[in-house]
This record gives structure tokens, C-alpha cells and sequence, in this order.
């Protein structure tokens, strides 16, 4: 178990794509409307909207084109061939990018705490870590079905337009949605992002009574979206979605 | 069980169409068997129901030991390596994949054999295409299996990686792993089979030694029998 995790880890570590993503593009935005916008207010809802966003783009974005890679180059076939078990294997990939994710997540709220002189406390701190991870583990099996459903870069970078528009622009990422049109609203509701920046804040506010609703909902979004993962996952290649499952 | 594998009457099909109708196979310890005939003849699908990647609608396959996945190596037709990963990592996880810790002493040697000490560090997705068949036949030998798959190890190499190849198919041979390998390149086959089978329209049409087929069939090449035993007209 050890070695395949410290390889995905060092794959991970060396997905250039993946980490400016993850990493430098939440600071470019950062220090970009950090310039603009000197509101504390605004300021803390930005950080924790660009902390959700990075770990978002490098655990869905980065898992689904890998995944989709990986199955076309064929080593989920040749995995079959040897004794390691499949899920197993699932199961090391998403705890290695999603160790690199989480460091990544914490890199940038860091810096951005600093830069915008966001006061954590301990507790605020301990209280974020369970939902960064739930988090990334939600968004790591939507990459996952992702990489199921398409099969060549395009056709991955379609779908990923389809995840990734409604959850960067319908969630209170970059703006309030308080003032929204109804229908928005509740448009975010239904959008696993919305209660994983809520419950982000919360931890942040060093609220657990505030963050434990918005935690439960996550976690329900993200059974669902495991179970779809595994569902909708493809050994082969040539094989249509359907087949694989009889298989 | 005599033979490493017996594969008996095994029968895919996809919708109306029989990909195999019927292929038995069997491979003994040591030996290297050349799987031949025309591309959809039914061979990959047969290996792959062989090494359990895809489920028979007929007929049933007999290993000589219930751990037979520790014990087989695989090379498939596309060569799949993980993204970042140098030659060297790649062999140390697959190892692990089939539960061996590769030690660096193997994993020099193997390298060696292979060909590929001075690429050992190289991201293996920047080798070229003959070293990156080198190092999936690598991959194949990590565990030290007494058989290993060899599906078309030298499609599409030019002639000197091809030769290479071939080295290193019979030096493993002769270590005594058992190979099993499809090839459309008859100058191939002769070198290195000890058994031809030749697989048309999802059935085995022929079976033996290169020169007794040749024999049999009064061909004065490999690369005539195969034309005579896979005439459309004939099948």
C-alpha cells in the first residue's frame, strides 16, 4: 500500500496542470481582487470561496483527466491482470491527490489569511479540516466521474465545463447570493459546493453549531456522488458504460 | 495439471457476432507459443479471456495454481504507464501491484536486460517507442512470473527495436518463462516459437511447430502458410 501511495503521491506532486490550478491561480485571484476590494467582509468570504475553488479544480479537474488517461492508456485493464484490487487501487489515488489537494488548500489559506489579515483561531482551524476533507473527497469522486464519462481530452474538458460552470458561478465563491433571484438560489442549494463553502465559514467562524448542517448535507452529496463514481467507472477503453457493468 | 494453463472451447460474443467460437489453448512450463492470424481474428479476445480481463460466454480456463495473477505477467498492446512517473518508479509500483518490493539490485538487473539503464530516470511517457515496449515487457518480468502475455511486442518499431525485442523475448525464454505472444511478423514467429497457433475467424485453424506446419501444408515459408491458411475465400 505504501509504495503505490508514495508513487500516485509523486505523480501527483509533478501534475503541473493540476497544481497551478490548485495552487497558484487561487493566489493570482487573491492577490488580484484583494487589490480591488479592501472589505474585511468581502475579503474572508473571497478566501474561502478561492481555498474551496483550488482544491475544487485540483481534485475534480485534475482526478477526471487522469482517470480518463489512465483508462485509455490502458492500466486499469492491466491492473485486472495482477492481484491488486482495484479499489484499492481508487482508493490510494484519491487519498494521494487528495493529500496533495488538502496541502494545497491550507498553502493557500495561509497565504491568503496573512495577506489579507484574516484572524484564524485554533479552533477555527481544527473545526475546517474535517469539512477540507470531506471536500476533497466529494470532489475527487466527481473527477472520477469525470474521467468515466469521457473518453479523450475533449470530450473530458466538455463535461468538465458542464461541473465546473454551475459550481464556480452558483455558489457563493466570488459574490454573496443573498441578493440573487430566488431560482439562484435555490439553483446553489442544490450544488455540493454551496454547503461546502458554508460549512467552510462556519469552521472558519469557530462555529460547530453553524457548520454541522451544512457538513451533513456535504456528506450526503458526496455518498451520492461516491456511488455514482463507482457505478459509472469503465475498465477498458473500448467498452461503453453499460457493457462494463454486466462484465 | 501438466501445463501452466488449459484453455478449453472458449467461446465471445458481442451482440450476433462470435469473436472466438471455440478456441482451446494450452501453454506448458518453458514453452513459447506464437499466437498468429488476421487482425478481429479473435486473438486479443482470447488472451484477454485467458488472463480473466474479459468473462467467456463459453468454455473454461484452468490455471496450474489458484494464485496464477502473482505468477503472470502481462504486456498489452498499448503501453500503460503512469503520468510522472520515471521508468524506474513505474517498475517499482507495478512490483507492488503484484505484492513484490523490488529491490534495486533486481531492479538494476531487470533494467539492464532491458535495455533501459540510461532511461531509468526518464518520465517513461518521453521514452520512445521502442524503449517503451522495452520497459512494458519490463513491467511484465517485475514479479519474476513462469509466464508472460506478449501481445504484439513489436507493432509498429522499426526493424533495430524490433531486434531488440526479440533478444529479449528469447533471453527470458531461455531463463525458462513460458511466453505467449501474437505477432503478424512470420520472420518473428520462426525465430522464436516453439509452437504456432494460428487463429482465423475466431476459430484455431492449425497448430504445431513452424516446421511442422510448414510441413503439413507443404508452405515454403511461414509467411505462406499463413497467407494459405487465412484465404477469405478458403475460411
Amino acid at each position: 500500500m505504501l509504495i503505490p501511495f508514495k508513487a500516485l503521491l509523486t505523480g501527483a506532486l509533478r501534475d503541473k496542470m493540476s497544481l497551478f490550478y490548485g495552487l497558484v491561480f487561487p493566489v493570482i485571484m487573491m492577490i488580484v481582487l484583494g487589490y480591488f476590494f479592501k472589505d474585511t467582509a468581502y475579503r474572508q468570504q473571497l478566501l474561502i470561496g478561492l481555498v474551496a475553488l483550488g482544491g475544487f479544480f485540483f481534485t475534480m479537474t485534475g482526478t477526471g483527466f487522469e482517470v480518463m488517461k489512465q483508462r485509455r492508456m490502458g492500466v486499469y485493464k492491466l491492473l485486472r491482470a495482477t492481484p491488486f484490487k482495484i479499489s484499492t487501487f481508487v482508493a490510494t489515488l484519491t487519498a494521494a491527490r487528495g493529500l496533495v489537494a488538502l496541502v494545497c488548500s491550507l498553502l493557500v489559506f495561509a497565504g491568503g489569511a496573512l495577506y489579507f489579515g484574516v484572524r484564524v483561531s485554533l479552533t477555527g482551524l481544527v473545526l475546517m479540516l474535517p469539512v477540507l476533507l470531506l471536500g476533497t473527497v466529494c470532489f475527487t469522486a466527481m473527477g472520477f466521474i469525470l474521467g468515466n464519462l469521457g473518453s479523450s481530452e475533449t470530450q473530458v474538458a466538455g463535461i468538465n465545463n458542464l461541473f465546473q460552470l454551475p459550481m464556480t458561478f452558483g455558489s457563493p465563491i466570488f459574490y454573496s447570493l443573498n441578493a440573487a433571484p430566488q431560482w439562484v438560489q435555490v439553483l446553489s442549494k442544490c450544488l455540493p459546493m454551496s454547503h461546502y463553502i458554508a460549512a467552510l465559514k462556519a469552521g472558519l467562524a469557530g462555529d460547530p453549531g453553524a457548520m454541522a448542517l451544512p457538513l451533513l448535507v456535504l456528506l450526503g452529496f458526496t455518498l451520492v456522488i461516491l456511488a455514482a463514481a463507482v457505478l459509472t467507472f469503465r475498465w477498458d477503453p473500448d467498452s461503453s458504460l453499460l457493457r462494463i457493468q454486466r462484465a | 495439471m501438466n501445463n501452466l494453463i488449459e484453455a478449453k472451447n472458449l467461446v465471445k460474443r458481442y451482440g450476433d457476432r462470435t469473436t472466438v467460437n471455440g478456441i482451446s489453448l494450452s501453454v506448458a512450463p518453458g514453452e513459447v507459443v506464437a499466437v498468429i492470424g488476421p487482425n478481429g481474428a479473435g486473438k486479443s479476445t482470447t488472451i484477454e479471456m485467458i488472463l480473466g480481463l474479459r468473462q467467456p460466454d463459453g468454455g473454461v480456463v484452468h490455471y496450474w495454481t489458484e494464485e496464477h495473477r502473482r505468477e503472470i505477467g502481462v504486456q498489452l498492446q498499448t503501453t500503460p504507464f503512469f503520468p510522472g512517473l520515471t521508468a524506474l518508479e513505474n517498475l517499482h509500483l507495478f512490483a507492488a501491484f503484484y505484492g513484490v518490493k523490488l529491490t534495486a539490485a533486481d531492479a538494476t538487473a531487470l533494467l539492464e536486460a532491458c535495455k533501459l539503464t540510461d532511461a531509468a530516470r526518464t518520465e517513461a511517457s518521453r521514452l520512445s517507442g521502442g524503449q517503451q515496449k522495452r520497459l512494458a515487457i519490463a513491467v511484465t518480468m517485475v514479479h519474476k512470473p513462469r509466464i508472460i502475455f506478449l501481445d504484439e511486442p513489436t507493432a509498429a518499431l522499426d526493424p533495430r527495436a524490433r531486434h531488440e525485442i526479440r533478444q529479449l523475448i528469447g533471453q527470458f525464454a531461455r531463463a525458462g518463462t513460458a511466453v505467449v505472444f501474437t505477432s503478424h511478423d512470420m520472420e518473428e514467429v520462426g525465430k522464436l516459437a516453439d509452437r504456432v497457433v494460428l487463429i482465423a475467424a475466431g476459430q484455431v485453424k492449425a497448430e504445431g511447430s513452424p516446421t511442422e506446419l510448414m510441413a503439413r501444408f507443404q508452405a515454403s515459408s511461414l509467411d505462406q502458410l499463413y497467407l494459405t491458411l487465412t484465404d477469405e475465400e478458403a475460411l
